[in-house]
């Protein structure tokens, strides 16, 4: 009981050395609990693909707790150094060493509860605050970011663990020392970091690795494997970078004494090498937490921004009806229903493509097996059809085809299916009122042939391949401009027919009858766009509350760091300013010591989230094409304003450092 | 005459009571060229507040002080600093060495701080160090030393700068008494060399080795002594006497 009371009162008499600790503590939880939040929304099982996305917020999740351990080790030792004094004064008491101990454990247990406590209820305020600011941004969407107990007790057991790590610790250093070294310890000084190439090296070759990962990803499906890997290695990276290259370079400039030894070098340079040690977990931790809201930003922005895109590649006109048969059958079966239904379809545009292959592709080598890294989809368009789409007419031989790799790329000379070969004569870009993407997401690969007989024994050999369920054949598609209304209309009465190859069936619907085939599709531009909108604003909704987490965790890092060094640069600016260095050259030398601060981990984020670029496209690219052009102007709109708001978090952190320094 | 201080007078005034304070009322005395002087006094008779006074730390509420010719509380704020650096030199009682600078940077400072070129601060370096005893402990950090290496330290720093005035506050507070002794020793030889000091401290034992002592009780001068050519231990006795008579206190 009375170590009990002996710790409530430390607490409350030295506020002022707790209380950044307590922040750092409440603002880790929060941002664990969010990502937390999110994954267990049910909500989330709604959007396309969240299997894929609840493996990133793992990750995410995985790194955050990595943070926490990371950033509650560093701030626990900053507050048990500035305690030590206490702690020597309670051994001199009389107090035994395991009963200090038992004190110093008792304190963080009060402090994990206030932890736990106010985290729960600020981040249960910050989670309904951001869901109302983002509905009125992005108007209804179907996530809901819902309290979750589940994601409560899992942080809260992460953060019980993470306290027990501090409790050992702790008690290690409070058992080490001597008495006396407990009363010295708060003003001992630091030795100078070593610069240790073997760590720098290490750590160049971490971040390669890492960046080698990232720019070698050859499918979404990759991606999303190798993702987790590079983001460690960059992590770990990123912190020994801070630790060995850093140090190398300010002890590279030291030694140039002619840079060395001027008024504003002289300070900035030996300071940041007396603290680089500190300062290098911290930088790193922001560096991350910068790139992890870069990315989080630029993929969800990226993604929203790129529907209209790839709607508007895809919807050549308002409304695609795709109907497996031949071209001859199907339209006149579809004007047919159109006729019936009293619905007028403008601006026709009917074109015949082969059934869809899709399997692996390897040096031109097609083969009828799914393989999820080189997952290709082909079609054949005769050249009739594609004089009839273009008016150009092009002369074929039997061997040759034309090649439209209107996703991904294709380079190869020939193409080879089983043992039949085409040479591809030439390559083009686009076909008129022809789509340039697919709705899925594999490559896609149209070419174009002289015949339909050329290529039916391909297609043959699909079939057989895929099990004789459905023999591949020929399919239509018809695009035309309906009204929305009628469009709704008209796939209902579509509903009815089931095509089979060549067969069209109307279902009976007065009796229970399996009907062969399948039944057309029709696709119109406003429900997919409404359907599209809605997962992408979900994911958009997600993105933001991750960026803003992040960059919370970012400005309470930051914050951090300016008050703890302004602590400790309080007694150094004091002398330095009785030793002879104006109040201007003090700002002078602090701003410059601050900049640099703040230039260094945008520059290390920037470089991190370019290598991530590829990835990111490749995510996206699970979605939906993307277009390169539109993704870099999200990404690079997205980092400027990132930057814009770290750079006025820090002006605002960077006056508590003043405010600690001058006064 | 090197510093001549007049009618200085110093009163605090916190912002929200009407409760004045007077440091010092009127303090008049005057410090040739080459001298060793000491001020005595107990705590809060006003010592330090001189002392931050004539170091331009602080600025009087009346009274001049004319270092060569050149009242220092006229010097405007922005100037300060450069004239500290270049006239003055400071010995403190907790050393205010910086953590972050090696032995070496620390002398160097008031120096780099001044755009001196590093040749010059080097030759000055090599000259000062074996006087001082400090050559062997240059590469080392402030933390690995001890007090009276510390201390030595930081007259290597306020004597870099050749200033026409040291300024030592209580040097000797926090060591030890082979090491004040040491030190006050150290402090007579380089006044032997012309280098004028003005010292603040309670300690008889610190006073008694400079040249002249003046007596400090609530803000005024009370009285001085010489030393003439006496030995360091008698001249103690004398200034015991007079602490204890004149100010009618116990001198610790």
């Amino acid at each position: 009981m009375l170590y009990l009371k002996l710790a409530g009162r430390n607490i409350r008499q030295s506020i002022s050395n707790f209380l950044p600790f307590a922040l750092s503590s409440v603002v880790m939880f929060i941002m664990n609990l969010m990502v937390a939040t999110i994954l267990l929304s049910p909500s989330l099982k709604k959007l396309q693909g969240w299997g894929n996305f609840a493996m990133l917020l793992i990750l995410g999740l995985i790194v955050l707790t990595l943070f926490a351990v990371i950033f509650m080790i560093y701030s626990y030792r900053f507050l048990l150094k500035r305690r030590t004094k206490e702690f020597g004064l309670y051994h001199i008491l009389g107090l035994k060493k395991r009963q200090i101990a038992r004190i110093a454990a008792l304190e963080l247990l009060m402090m994990l509860l206030a932890t736990v406590i106010a985290g729960t209820i600020l981040g249960i305020i910050l989670a309904k605050f951001l869901y109302l600011i983002f509905i009125h941004l992005l108007g209804e969407n179907y996530f809901d970011l819902q309290w979750s107990p589940i994601a409560v007790g899992i942080v809260t057991a992460t953060f019980a663990c993470i306290y027990l790590l501090l409790m050992i610790l702790g008690s290690f250093s409070i058992h080490r020392q001597s008495s006396l070294e407990l009363l010295n310890n708060a003003s001992k000084g630091e030795k100078e970091p070593r610069s240790r190439g073997f760590l720098a090296v290490l750590g160049i070759v971490s971040l390669a690795i890492g960046y080698y990962l990232a720019v070698t990803v050859a499918s979404p499906f990759d991606a999303l494997t190798k993702f987790f890997i590079a983001v460690l290695f960059v992590i770990f990276g990123t912190l020994l970078f801070y630790m060995s290259f850093t140090i190398w370079l300010l002890k590279r400039q030291k030694k140039n004494k002619n840079y060395y030894y001027q008024p504003k070098h002289f300070i900035t340079v030996s300071g940041m090498l007396y603290r680089m040690k500190q300062n290098a977990v911290g930088l790193a931790n922001i560096s991350i937490l910068v790139t992890m809201t870069f990315v989080t930003l630029a993929t969800t922005v990226g993604l929203y921004s790129s529907i209209n895109g790839f709607l508007n590649d895809y919807f050549v006109r308002n409304t695609i009806i795709t109907v497996n048969t031949t071209e001859q059958r199907s339209s006149a079966f579809i004007d047919q229903v159109a006729k019936e239904s009293g619905i007028p379809m403008k601006h026709k545009v009917v074109y015949e493509l082969s059934n869809s292959l899709t399997g692996a592709m390897k040096n031109g080598n097609f083969e009828n097996r799914q393989n999820l890294s080189s997952l290709t989809t082909v079609n054949f368009m005769t050249a009739e059809t594609y004089k009839k789409l273009t008016g150009n007419t092009v002369h074929l031989n039997s061997n040759q085809a034309i090649a439209y790799p209107a996703v991904g790329s294709f380079t190869e000379s020939s193409i080879r299916f089983g043992d039949q070969t085409f040479n591809i004569k030439n390559k083009i870009n686009g076909i008129r009122n022809f789509p340039s993407i697919r709705l899925t997401t594999a490559n896609w690969l149209i070419l174009i042939v002289n015949s339909r007989a050329q290529i039916q024994p391909v297609l043959d050999a699909a079939t057989k391949a895929a099990g004789n369920i459905l023999p591949l054949g020929f399919e239509t598609t018809i695009s035309a401009d309906a009204a929305s209304k009628d469009a709704a209309k008209l796939n209902k009465a579509l509903s009815d027919y089931r095509v089979d190859g060549n067969k069209i069936q109307r279902l009976d619907t007065t009796k229970e009858q399996a009907l062969r085939g399948t039944a057309p599709s029709l696709l119109s531009y406003d429900d997919i766009h409404r359907q599209f909108l809605a997962f992408a604003g979900g994911f958009l909704f997600i993105g933001l509350v991750l960026g803003f987490t992040f960059i919370l965790g970012t400005a309470l890092i930051i914050y951090y760091k300016q008050i703890s060094e302004g602590e400790q640069d309080r007694r150094s600016f004091k002398i330095l300013q009785e030793v002879g260095l104006s109040g201007d050259e003090v700002r002078q030398t602090i701003r410059s010591q601050v900049l640099l601060v703040f230039f260094l981990p945008i520059v290390v984020a920037v470089v991190h989230f370019g290598f991530a670029f590829i990835m990111i496209q490749k995510l996206i690219s699970l979605f939906g094409t993307t277009r390169f052009g539109l993704l870099l102007l999200t990404s690079v709109g997205t980092i400027a304003v990132v930057a814009i708001i770290y750079y006025f978090i820090y002006r605002q952190t960077s006056r508590a450092y003043y405010r600690i320094v001058e006064r | 005459m090197l510093l001549q201080v007049n009618h200085l007078q110093k009163i605090f005034q916190t912002r929200f009571s009407k409760e004045k304070t007077i440091a010092l009322q009127d303090v008049t005395f005057s410090v040739d060229d080459g001298e060793y002087i000491a001020i005595m006094g107990e705590s809060g008779s006003g010592k330090t507040t001189l002392l931050n006074t004539l170091a331009t730390l602080e600025k009087p509420t009346s009274g001049s002080v004319i270092l060569n010719g050149r009242d220092v509380t006229k010097i405007k704020e922005n100037k300060l600093a450069e004239f500290r650096r270049t006239h003055l030199g400071f010995i403190f009682q907790d050393f205010n060495l910086l953590d972050t600078l090696s032995v070496r940077d620390n002398i160097f400072l008031p120096l780099v701080l001044g755009r001196q070129k590093i040749g010059v601060m080097q030759q000055r370096l090599e000259e000062l160090a074996p006087k001082l005893n400090i050559a062997d402990l240059l590469n080392k950090q402030p933390f690995e030393l001890s007090g009276g290496q510390k201390q030595r330290v930081v007259i290597a720093r306020a004597l870099i700068t050749g200033p026409e005035l040291v300024l030592a506050d209580e040097p000797t507070a926090a060591l030890d008494f082979r090491n004040s002794e040491h030190l006050l020793s150290l402090l007579e030889e380089i006044n032997g060399t012309g280098q004028t000091i003005l010292m603040v401290t309670h300690s008889a034992i610190a006073a008694s080795h400079a040249k002249r002592v003046l007596f400090i009780k609530d803000g005024r001068i009370f009285h001085q002594l010489y030393r003439a050519d006496r030995e360091a231990a008698a001249f103690m006795q004398e200034i015991s006497m007079t602490m204890t008579n004149l100010l009618g206190t116990e001198v610790r």
